[in-house]
């Protein structure tokens, strides 16, 4: 099988790859929006305690 | 020993003990055997005689639509438990596995209808099968958008809890639409009882996908029951010192 037949998925290629290609980006977003809230709030909370303690 | 156990994951603090050193071989291992499964599934495994390479979408639709109800009965057991006992930390685990859930769901009918439209010659229809599992994404997504309709968070966990126990029904609907109705969709191709009706080089790439996935899925969810704790305890003396150090 070339490389060519192999994206070709014998004229399914758009219906296959698509799935696929939307899978990924679904589960990347997954990863990548919880990382981010994470980072976030950590980043959030680091800076309400720091200004806690400067009022104390 | 059990109760043990389970009063350790109920307490937030030891929950960011357990899922610091639980979370990223969870993480790396359904990466792994996510791209093992691809590779077999996209390149090492026999096409349909009927459906050729379109049988290759099963390795994403099949797991993603069977996670997409196992989340949905955990998420329900979750805001039960929560709602019975009073349990913080499952309304938050409630919480933190509908947007999972939401995208497996979303997942499973994208690619349904992908795979549809050359097997069947169309993208959608208004079967059982499919109908019941749209349901389904429009019950993570309420469960979602009433759970943030109140503004006092507590009460918002109690509503959408009940929200997410009256709407388990429809699992089992989902289940056996294909069997009490007469649909389009296939019916099972594989159980947990009896014979798969599809070659090994078939189910092994897709056994591989579903765990990977439903791995991935709850390494997520538990990871945003991590964000759920730092935003909800904040004021909490732990929290306070894991972050300043």
């Amino acid at each position: 099988m070339t490389f060519q037949e192999f994206l070709h998925m014998g004229g399914h290629g758009f219906y296959v790859w698509s799935s696929y290609g939307i899978a990924l980006v679904i589960f990347v977003g997954l990863y990548l929006s919880t990382r981010l809230k994470n980072k976030k709030l950590v980043e959030q909370l680091q800076r309400r305690y720091r200004q806690e303690q400067r009022e104390q | 020993m059990t109760w043990q156990w389970f009063n350790r994951l109920t307490s937030p603090k030891s929950y960011f003990d357990i899922t610091d050193w639980l979370l990223p071989p969870m993480l790396i291992i359904s990466v792994i055997l996510m791209m093992v499964g691809t590779y077999l599934g996209l390149y090492d495994s026999p096409i349909d005689y009927q459906q050729g390479n379109t049988v290759r979408i099963m390795y994403i639709h099949v797991p993603t639509a069977t996670a997409s109800m196992f989340g949905y009965v955990v998420m329900a057991i979750a805001a039960a438990v929560g709602y019975i006992w009073r349990i913080k930390m499952a309304h938050m685990a409630a919480l933190s596995i509908a947007p999972v859930g939401a995208a497996m769901t979303f997942l499973a009918l994208v690619t349904g209808a992908i795979w549809g439209k050359p097997t069947w010659g169309t993208w959608w229809v208004w079967d059982a099968r499919l109908t019941t599992e749209l349901i389904l994404f429009f019950l993570y997504v309420g469960f979602m958008a009433l759970h943030s309709a109140f503004e006092d968070r507590e009460l918002g966990d109690r509503a959408a809890g009940v929200l997410a126990m009256v709407g388990v029904v429809n699992v089992p609907i989902i289940h056996y639409s294909v069997y009490w109705w007469n649909t389009l969709h296939q019916k099972s191709s594989i159980s947990v009882a009896g014979k798969a009706s599809m070659p090994v080089e078939m189910l092994t790439p897709l056994l591989l996908m579903m765990f990977a996935i439903i791995l991935f899925c709850t390494a997520i969810s538990m990871y945003r029951i991590r964000n759920e704790i730092l935003d909800r305890e904040r004021d909490k003396n732990w929290i306070k010192e894991r972050l300043s150090a």
